[in-house]
């Protein structure tokens, strides 16, 4: 269990975390929002990576504030993610067992649950950008760690690759897995449980069923010849095309004669930001 | 610790291009020790084989400046290298951190470049040990020489290459690695020489202020002194060192109680450090400074009004009693008694470098004084004619510190009677002040090592004697006895060993021109002014030969008494 209480973090005069509130306990959680919303910079102060201003950030029954010692149960995966391309991937893995006071039985578990066995005695430069991620993750689940930090895990990661991560971290149990993303279907996936941020602040807390209900009869499906009958402001989310014709998937808080239909996450996600 | 010391190790080992720079740097030691090797041997068989290891032992010094340059950017690579591909913030957010990977790195580099300086003391050694001047002293001086300018040097690159490798962006990090390379060379000197000997220009005292930057290479090998280890060389380093800590303390973002207390702990050595470079000490530099060296008195005295020579009513010295100490520069209270004259007022003659710091009179209450250049004014007529000089200061040229001494008879370390002049301009060099009257001498020297004196040892380092000058030198000394006379000569110079200087007291110098006398052979650093004879003892600046010449010829011999 993570506990977050009244987090703040600024840099120079921007407030990049503003009086952030939340407790995070096991199962897959999922932060949205769009760029510059203080995602990482949360993931960052929760892996201990940052001083932050005020608040605290409480693991399990401890109660650490800032505690280096609360970081050995934290598995991390940062936004931009390498490794020294001259080591196998074997002998990287043993660089992070190291690292984290773990042992190297602890590795050949994890090369399994990311399906890198067989690429153990190859060096990291051989890989390509998909392995180097699942290494990430591979890293980052290692010694079954109680919190998972993931930060933007799936950006320039390929369909096929994207879905295999999103195999793996579906099927980690009984961690508190905490996945920051701008990318809503990655969330829809996996997570129970989702927050959105925006300007350092939390706009929505709750479970992936709420957000939709957010833009429940606020989406609606216009053909593109009927836009003039469109009422009020509202937000093009995508242009559809079906049986030669195209289609509008509008977002609107203004009743509209058309038909709402079943909203997505995604429709959520827009709401909620937009304050709809 | 060994898995990640593997690890980090074959980061180093499998990146190319420092395996392309340490392999390289390796090559062209090998092959600048070889080639010397071989000239070495080569002169060994001809008739100036001492002047062979000279460059030998110079040379290596200097290549040390190439294992900087390599050091320094193989170092920042090595460094940057989590940076480059983007595992430090994984790193950091682990158990052990950055700081794990980091020392870990320090470790290795200070390995290897710990295998280059071993490399280079073993070859020194080699050289030493063939020539038979291998003595522990003088191995312990290679030692210590390559520890300064090959580890030390090259430790003060890594620190500058880690810091390079913090700075966000990385045209950044080669900037200081440039300026680094560029201020750390010594290139300045070189501009500063070619301005001189090309177009009369003096930047020297420009070229001065880079001397902040080490290793400072512009020491030479001398035969009584040795390889320059003296301390002010570390302090330099040390500030460097604990400069560059500092930069990168004060770039640290999550600054927390033990950091702001490493900062304040690393900017106090950094400051004192650079105290401890700038206190006066006394230095053996050997370059083209009109400023320092050969050429600062030679400077000075050129400048000199000497026209109107002060004189007062003669008095003679009678006794000495002397207590030096030596570390950086010469310490001396110093007690005379002398002959009273009418006047009560009586000129001595100090030279300049040495800095009066009060005068007492025999019932120990401070006189004033007059200093004038080398001269010294007292007035004192109410009181007997005792006086203790407290002075503290260096020469350039005969040097004194805690590596060597050189501070002959005839050179006015001590208070001599009268108004003299201790300077030839024209033959630019110095002139014997020695009195025609002997005095009786009691020193004691406070020194690290072993002094060596024209007067008998009654304890270490303490001498007494009567004669009328003191010698009193120090550093790759050793004496032997032939027949009455004893000589005291460097060792490291090939030209004198035990037989062959055997061969030129019995056979080569008139006897009784030296019976009973001590010969003391010290570097020749007083250019055109070969010997000096006291009462007692035979300086001899840089050739013993030499000195049956000058015994045969009358005319020198009158020429190097006192000059008054």
């Amino acid at each position: 269990m993570i506990i977050i209480d009244s987090l703040t973090k600024s840099f120079k005069k921007t407030k990049a975390v503003d009086n952030f509130s939340c407790v995070f306990d096991t199962g897959i959680y999922g932060i949205l929002g769009p760029n510059g919303a203080g995602k990482t910079t949360l993931i960052r102060c929760i892996a201990n990576l940052y001083n932050f201003d005020s608040g605290k950030i409480s693991f399990g029954e401890t109660g650490n504030k800032n505690k280096k010692n609360s970081c050995c149960n934290i598995g991390y995966l940062p936004q931009k993610f390498g490794m020294f391309p001259h080591l196998t991937v074997y002998e990287m893995m043993k660089y992070f067992a190291i690292e984290k006071n773990l042992s190297e039985k602890e590795i050949e578990p994890v090369l399994d649950i990311v399906g890198l066995s067989n690429k153990s005695k190859q060096k990291i430069s051989s890989l390509s950008g998909g392995m180097v991620r699942r290494l990430g993750i591979a890293q980052a689940i290692m010694g079954t760690p109680d919190v998972i930090l993931l930060d933007e895990p799936t950006v320039g990661l390929d369909p096929e690759e994207r879905i295999k991560f999103k195999n793996i971290i579906s099927e980690l149990k009984g961690a508190t897995v905490i996945l920051s993303t701008h990318i809503v279907t990655d969330v829809d996936d996996i997570c129970s449980h989702v927050f959105v941020m925006n300007d350092g602040s939390l706009l929505f807390n709750g479970s992936s069923e709420d957000l939709k209900k957010m833009a429940d009869k606020k989406v609606y499906m216009v053909s593109e010849n009927e836009k003039e009958q469109i009422t009020g402001t509202y937000i093009v989310q995508s242009r559809i095309e079906n049986n030669h014709r195209i289609f509008l998937k509008i977002l609107s808080s203004e009743k509209q004669t058309f038909e709402a239909v079943p909203p997505t996450l995604e429709d959520g996600y827009i709401c909620c930001l937009k304050n709809m | 610790m060994s898995g990640i010391l593997k690890l980090e190790a074959k980061n180093l080992i499998r990146n190319r291009a420092a395996l392309i720079v340490l392999g390289g740097l390796f090559t062209f030691f090998l092959c600048d020790w070889i080639y010397y090797f071989i000239q070495v041997f080569d002169y060994a068989n001809q008739l100036f084989a001492f002047d062979s290891y000279t460059v030998v032992f110079s040379q290596s010094q200097k290549c040390s400046l190439y294992l900087f340059f390599g050091v320094l950017f193989v170092s920042y690579e090595y460094f940057y290298l989590p940076q480059k591909c983007n595992i430090r913030e994984t790193l950091k957010a682990t158990c052990h951190g950055i700081r794990k990977p980091m020392l870990t790195k320090v470790f290795i580099t200070c390995a290897y470049i710990l295998v280059f300086t071993f490399i280079c003391i073993i070859f020194n050694c080699l050289v030493a040990l063939y020539f038979g001047i291998g003595t522990a002293q003088f191995i312990l001086n290679i030692v210590f020489s390559c520890f300064i300018n090959y580890f030390s040097c090259s430790v003060m690159a890594m620190f500058i290459g880690i810091f390079a490798s913090t700075l966000h962006k990385k045209i950044y990090g080669y900037v200081v690695l440039l300026l680094s390379a560029i201020l750390f060379s010594g290139i300045v000197q070189k501009i500063a020489d070619v301005f001189l000997f090309s177009a009369e220009i003096n930047i020297y005292p420009i070229a001065k202020l880079f001397d902040i930057f080490p290793p400072n290479l512009n020491t030479i090998f001398n035969f009584s002194f040795g390889l320059s280890v003296l301390p002010y060389r570390v302090f330099l380093i040390a500030f460097w060192i604990s400069f560059f800590i500092v930069l990168m303390k004060v770039k640290e973002r999550n600054k927390n109680g033990k950091t702001i207390f490493s900062s304040v702990v690393s900017i106090v050595v950094c400051f004192s450090m650079l105290f401890a470079f700038y206190m006066p000490s006394s230095k053996v530099i050997r370059n083209n400074d009109p400023g320092e060296s050969n050429f600062h008195d030679y400077r000075y005295y050129s400048f000199l009004n000497t026209e109107n020579e002060d004189t007062c009513e003669e008095f003679n010295i009678l006794t000495y009693d002397m207590n030096l100490k030596i570390v950086n520069e010469l310490i001396a209270d110093v007690k005379v008694k002398f002959t009273k004259n009418e006047s009560g007022k009586y000129i001595f003659t100090l030279y300049h470098g040495y800095k009066i710091s009060h005068i007492y009179n025999c019932y120990g209450e401070e006189i004033k004084y007059k200093r004038s250049d080398d001269h010294i004014y007292v007035d004192i007529s109410d009181s007997p004619p005792e006086l203790l000089f407290t002075y503290k200061g260096y020469s350039p040229q005969y040097y004194s510190n805690i590596q060597g001494i050189c501070l002959p008879a005839g050179f006015a370390f001590y208070p001599i009677a009268g108004y003299v002049d201790l300077y030839n301009v024209d033959e630019q060099c110095f002139i014997s002040c020695l009195p025609n009257t002997s005095a009786d001498y009691h020193v004691k020297v406070s020194y690290i090592g072993d002094v060596f004196s024209n007067f008998g040892e009654t304890t270490k380092n303490s001498f007494a004697g009567e004669s009328n000058g003191l010698s009193l030198i120090s550093g790759f000394y050793k004496s032997v006895s032939v027949n009455d006379t004893i000589v005291v000569y460097p060792y490291l110079c090939g030209d004198y060993k035990e037989e062959s200087i055997r061969v030129i007291l019995n056979e080569v110098i008139d006897q009784d021109a030296i019976k009973n006398k001590t010969i003391i052979v010290t570097p020749n650093v007083n250019q055109n002014s070969h010997y000096i004879f006291a009462d007692d003892h035979i300086v001899a600046h840089g050739s013993l030969g030499i000195i049956d010449d000058e015994i045969k010829n009358d005319e020198g011999a009158i020429a190097n008494d006192n000059n008054r």
